[in-house]
């Protein structure tokens, strides 16, 4: 357990407690007051990210607290964006995600220590870590509305309502996971000698993206018909970017990025 | 022509489904069995029908304006070099270029340079074993690191976790230099046709520096794959769509 002490930590509980009780607000439908915590719990996490920043005294993405935390912030913005924009639902299970992602980040994760591998001290660590942290907030936002899709009565107007704003979200998210997955291509050949490696976390990126690519294809090829199909495939994406993010990390099975987290 | 959009719509949906369950299985493999696996005969051929199979996007592409087109053929475009690329620097290709033309170049290897000692030997990376020599030397002028503690003064000795080194290499051939360059992390050099990384340093009476060297056949049609994939992608699915809607607002209609 790793608690923080400091003001970076203080920032993320509340920002933690904030998103908490977002989630709680607007499942029982008290919109304002889960509006303003929502908001709240982003300006808090916002305030945690930029002392971070200026801690580090460079981009604060290389260590799994400092991803989780950016994870966690971007929530209420791209949430905005996604409700307001692309038609998605689920504020409540937004909020939820950024607690979820939070809760690791303020009690599991360490900081990282102000003296960055030589490795990590590069300009494509915000194009490569950035275009994930954003693209995989905007994948989570999918899987819930996929599951809202899901659940909603099969063939029923809502459902296909659902599933098109399920295709619009994913299809903002996929070209972020297209960046990433190019960006590390090009900073693993600068690093490591070659673009690929066969690396597990570069295997289980590259798993997520063709299952995305699959998605498109999947959902053109059965022309607005079987949508519960084309959900699902959006939570397998999902659950494949669990995998990248969070097993390949614990379980240390990537000798390649272990320093970098 | 629908019957065959529809078909291959569907084909090119379980190709991508398998090749990501393959990539899945590659990631518990380990690196080096995954390797293997994705680079063996049976998966040649795969690479191949997939290349074949992304040359024949046009037939996805729907009907229309050819504005609307340019997204998805440059993003089956980029895959296709991807493919290509990776293609002509695979340890395939090299032993294909062996044969046919006598080519001497090495897919991928591992040098230990020491310090004033010009080196050309190829060492494999698995076992150390030669097997193979550059066309040139490498030398190692010096190897200078940087401390993340204080500045070392003449009356101290550096201090703190090592923040960065640097190798000055020089190339030679026959005595004559022909290049030299400081190399870091992050900051290959790039000569007479391979990537020279470096990957580990021991300090000491002579310093030794561990490169590892890549033949950098294919490379540019890797990165010109790269950047078509990715200006398609965000094409197809920010440009054009955010450019449809501003249509549809402009013609006071709303169209999904």
């Amino acid at each position: 357990m790793a608690i923080k002490t400091d003001l970076v930590g203080y920032l993320l509980y509340c920002g933690l407690a904030a998103h908490l009780y977002a989630a709680a607000a607007l499942a029982l439908r008290r919109r304002a007051f889960g509006q303003t915590a929502f908001a709240t719990g982003f300006a808090a996490c916002a305030g945690a990210f930029a002392l971070r920043w200026v801690q580090l005294g460079c981009t604060p993405l290389v260590g799994m607290f400092e991803v989780f935390l950016a994870l966690g912030m971007l929530v209420w913005p791209l949430s905005l964006f996604c409700r307001r924009v692309l038609g998605a639902e689920g504020a409540a299970a937004h909020a939820l995600v950024a607690a979820a992602v939070l809760l690791p980040a303020g009690f599991v994760f360490p900081t990282a220590g102000p003296q960055m591998p030589a490795l990590l001290q590069s300009a494509w660590v915000l194009p490569h870590v950035g275009a994930y942290v954003l693209g995989y907030t905007v994948m989570s936002m999918g899987a819930v509305q996929a599951a809202l899709q899901l659940a909603a009565p099969a063939s029923s107007p809502l459902a296909a309502a659902r599933e098109r704003a399920t295709w619009r979200v994913v299809r903002l998210g996929f070209p972020l996971l297209t960046l990433g997955l190019v960006a590390g291509a090009v900073w693993g050949k600068q690093a490591w000698g070659d673009w690929w490696h066969f690396d597990p976390k570069e295997l289980w990126s590259g798993a997520t993206w063709l299952l995305f690519a699959a998605y498109f294809h999947l959902r053109a090829a059965l022309g607005g018909r079987r949508l519960r199909v084309c959900s699902a495939a959006v939570l397998a994406g999902a659950g494949a970017i669990g995998m990248t993010l969070l097993w390949v990390n614990l379980t240390a099975s990537s000798p390649l990025h272990a320093h970098a987290f | 022509m629908a019957r065959l959009r529809q078909v291959t719509l569907w084909a090119a949906a379980a190709a991508l489904g398998a090749l990501a369950v393959l990539s899945a299985l590659g990631a518990h493999l380990g690196p080096a069995r995954a390797a293997g696996l994705f680079r063996s005969a049976p998966m040649a051929a795969v690479w191949v029908a997939l290349a074949a199979a992304l040359l024949a996007g046009p037939i996805l592409v729907p009907s229309g304006r050819p504005i609307r087109n340019a997204g998805l053929l440059a993003g089956y475009g980029g895959g296709v070099l991807i493919l290509l690329g990776a293609m002509l620097g695979s340890p395939a290709a090299h032993r294909l270029a062996a044969r046919c033309w006598g080519s001497q170049k090495v897919p991928g290897a591992v040098m230990h340079v020491v310090e004033g000692q010009p080196s050309g030997e190829l060492l494999d990376e698995q076992t150390a074993e030669p097997i193979g020599a550059l066309p040139f030397a490498v030398s190692l002028e010096r190897c200078e690191v940087e401390y993340h503690g204080p500045a070392p003064g003449p009356a101290s000795q550096p201090s703190g976790p090592v923040k960065d080194f640097t190798s000055h290499l020089v190339v030679t051939r026959d005595g004559q230099v022909l290049a030299r360059a400081a190399v870091s992390a992050n900051r290959p050099l790039h000569y007479g046709g391979y990537h020279f990384t470096q990957t580990g340093c021991v300090l000491g009476r002579h310093a030794l520096v561990r490169l590892t060297v890549v033949s950098d056949w294919g490379l540019g049609v890797v990165y010109a794959g790269f950047a078509l994939l990715t200006a398609g992608v965000i094409w197809q699915m920010w440009v054009g769509p955010a450019a449809a809607h501003l249509r549809s607002r402009g013609s006071h209609g709303h169209q999904d």
